[in-house]
């Protein structure tokens, strides 16, 4: 009993000093980003709000967030379409050079970023291509693509084959088929792939410095406006901005997933987030 | 192959020619070839990998033959698929579709043929009540038991009023009391529909009680096609009599024949004649007695004349309620067999250990190859 009782303590300090390490570098954000000073330093001076407000009254960091959001949107869902028809194929054909294919769309995932960011630098301007946002979709696809195609085909292996079987001898095809069964019941896998590969894209940093134009990102933006120390308090207040809507983003993805997970009647367990 | 007479007058509905079908080096069908017929229950029995399910998704059109014909209702299904067959199937999962209501499942097919809604409404509460679940329509699919579904995957098939229903192996997966229920009103139900059935199933016992013709299939091909009565009481080979019910089998040594008749001499039990006709081809080699368990009774006083009798010693009781199962060693052998008798007057509780006089007919011995 003593023995049980005193790891048991032990594991609840373990985990305590983990969250504290994890978490509290995030909070400071918040906490300095109403701090009245621009110095980043306790004791804080004041609280004040004026960050917040001057982070919406800053053009280029509007902008830039504009550019971020479409860039993110574009890219999770081409990144989600392709990754359907390859966790698609993946998982319910046979083809020759399967494994090697398969294997290839995954490299990215291991490939440092800034190689990716070099290569596809050095080809876009070698074909003659200017820099813009759609060289930064373009590439954001690329880094995307391993992971949505590796929670699809985690989403199709789930899906029993008699499923798409029975649609079909009731009187579907197979288009139809695929709307009317397979999609609605991948579609927490679907949903799951849209997020991861929005939040990539969202904070993705190098690929994006590499093959950003005139147009910037937001992460980009704040790169460039860390130089000026002034600048520093509406960053975080964009920061705190950002930290809010990613969290109210992962819970409405997670309610919807335990939606999902129920009317396909699995069990729920953890989950992704 | 013996084609059962039961149903042979009728019509064919499905008509197999020659089909094959390889999985690699892996022969799953070796060109079967059988009619089924207008209302029949056929059942494709077999232990798993005979190429059954096989058989039953070629006819689906989930599988495509590499050679051969099917003809369902006269036409070539060649190049026709699943959703353009009059077939429908219940699988072996059922696979219910768990983000649809029980109504909207049944109501299925009939959408993607476009009925109005009257007229699916109409039909969906017919099918549920036919299997016996009227007022599930506002159900969610995946707060039903494994039988509901079993009915709901049945009432989405049969509302479609197909030619031919297709059932993989749709009671493996439900316990035992459910399953004998379910065998009873299948059969029910395919009297009441009178559409033609084709089951697929390696439970021999479910095959022989819902059955009106068997097809025994082992490795790809047919090994008999008969009634369950023929099966069980004429099967032709030692494989199919060893599948379907127990059977006791003891060596056999040819011991005289003439042009028509052959005496044989059967292991612990003696000499038999019989008339070639009843002896498989290439019997001089390797055949073996059947017999049946319940073909050997075990003589105590007050229980009839059997026409021969044999020697034993008791070495094995299990008891059934209903009936006892005794493994009796045969004097002068190795040989065990087991004898089947029913407790209806006589209360047989005879140790282990015991010699007993085992009575048997000449004329219930099948010779087998």
């Amino acid at each position: 009993m003593m023995g049980q009782s005193k790891s048991t303590r032990f594991l609840a300090i373990y985990i305590g000093v983990f969250l504290v390490f994890l978490y509290a570098p995030a909070l400071l954000l918040p906490i300095f980003s109403f701090n009245e000073s621009t110095i980043v330093a306790f004791p804080l001076s004041g609280i004040t709000f004026e960050w917040f407000l001057e982070v919406f009254r800053t053009e280029p960091l509007l902008t830039a967030a504009l550019n971020s959001i479409l860039v993110a949107i574009i890219s999770s869902v081409f990144a989600t379409l392709f990754g359907i028809f390859a966790a698609r194929a993946s998982t319910r054909y046979h083809f020759p050079w399967k494994r090697g294919i398969m294997g290839l769309i995954m490299v990215p995932m291991v490939l440092p970023e800034i190689i990716i960011g070099v290569a596809l630098l050095v080809v876009i301007l070698q074909l003659g291509f200017n820099l813009s946002l759609t060289t930064i979709i373009l590439g954001h696809i690329l880094l995307c693509l391993p992971f949505c195609t590796a929670i699809l085909s985690a989403g199709f292996q789930g899906l029993d084959k008699s499923f798409e079987e029975a649609s079909q001898d009731l009187g579907r095809g197979k288009l139809e088929t695929f709307w009317y069964i397979t999609l609605p019941l991948v579609m927490p896998a679907i949903i799951s792939s849209l997020l991861i590969s929005f939040t990539i894209s969202l904070d993705e940093f190098i690929i994006a410095f590499f093959l950003s134009g005139t147009e910037a990102t937001l992460p980009v933006y704040i790169w460039g406006q860390l130089r000026f120390p002034t600048r520093i308090p509406i960053i975080l207040a964009l920061g705190t901005v950002l930290l809010m809507v990613s969290i109210s983003l992962l819970m409405v993805a997670e309610y919807f997933r335990r939606i999902g997970a129920r009317k396909a009647g699995t069990e729920i367990k953890g989950g992704l987030f | 192959m013996n084609q059962g007479s039961t149903t042979s007058d009728a019509a064919p509905i499905i008509t197999l020619e020659s089909i094959k079908k390889n999985y690699g080096i892996i022969e799953a069908l070796k060109a079967i070839s059988f009619n089924i017929f207008q209302g029949e229950f056929l059942t494709l029995l077999g232990p798993s990998g005979c190429g059954k399910t096989t058989l039953l998704r070629v006819i689906a059109g989930f599988e495509k033959p590499d050679s051969g014909l099917v003809e369902i209702d006269g036409k070539n299904m060649e190049g026709i698929p699943a959703n353009l067959r009059p077939t429908n199937m219940v699988f072996q999962s059922y696979a219910v579709f768990p983000h649809m209501t029980v109504g909207e499942n049944v109501a299925y097919g009939l959408k993607a043929r476009k009925a109005d809604k009257q007229t699916i409404s109409i039909e969906v509460d017919k099918a549920l009540t036919m299997v016996g679940m009227e007022g599930f329509n506002h159900r969610p699919s995946t707060a039903l038991s494994g039988g509901q579904r079993q009915r709901v995957a049945l009432a989405r098939a049969l509302i479609l009023k197909p030619k031919v229903l297709l059932l993989d192996e749709p009671l493996s997966a439900l316990d035992k009391r459910l399953r004998e229920q379910m065998q009873s009103e299948l059969r029910q139900l395919q009297r009441t529909v009178g559409i033609t059935f084709i089951l697929v199933t390696h439970d021999q016992e479910e095959a022989l009680t819902m059955s009106d013709r068997i097809a025994v299939m082992f490795e790809g091909s047919i090994a008999q096609l008969a009634s369950p009565q023929e099966l069980y009481q004429q099967p032709t080979s030692i494989q199919v009599a060893n599948f379907v019910g127990t059977m006791n089998f003891l060596n056999v040594k040819l011991v005289a024949q003439t042009e028509r008749d052959l005496t044989v001499d059967i292991e612990g039990l003696g000499e038999i004649s019989m008339s070639k006709e009843q002896a498989p081809l290439g019997f001089e080699n390797n055949s073996q007695a059947g017999i049946r368990p319940e073909m050997f009774t075990i003589i105590t006083k007050g229980n009839q004349e059997m026409a021969r009798i044999a020697k034993g010693k008791i070495v094995e009781t299990q008891y059934f309620g209903d009936m006892t199962y005794f493994d009796a060693n045969l004097f002068g052998t190795d040989k065990t067999v087991t004898i089947s008798m029913r407790n209806s007057d006589i209360a047989y509780d005879i140790e282990i250990g015991t010699e007993v006089q085992i009575g048997w007919n000449p004329n219930s011995v099948l010779l087998l190859t």
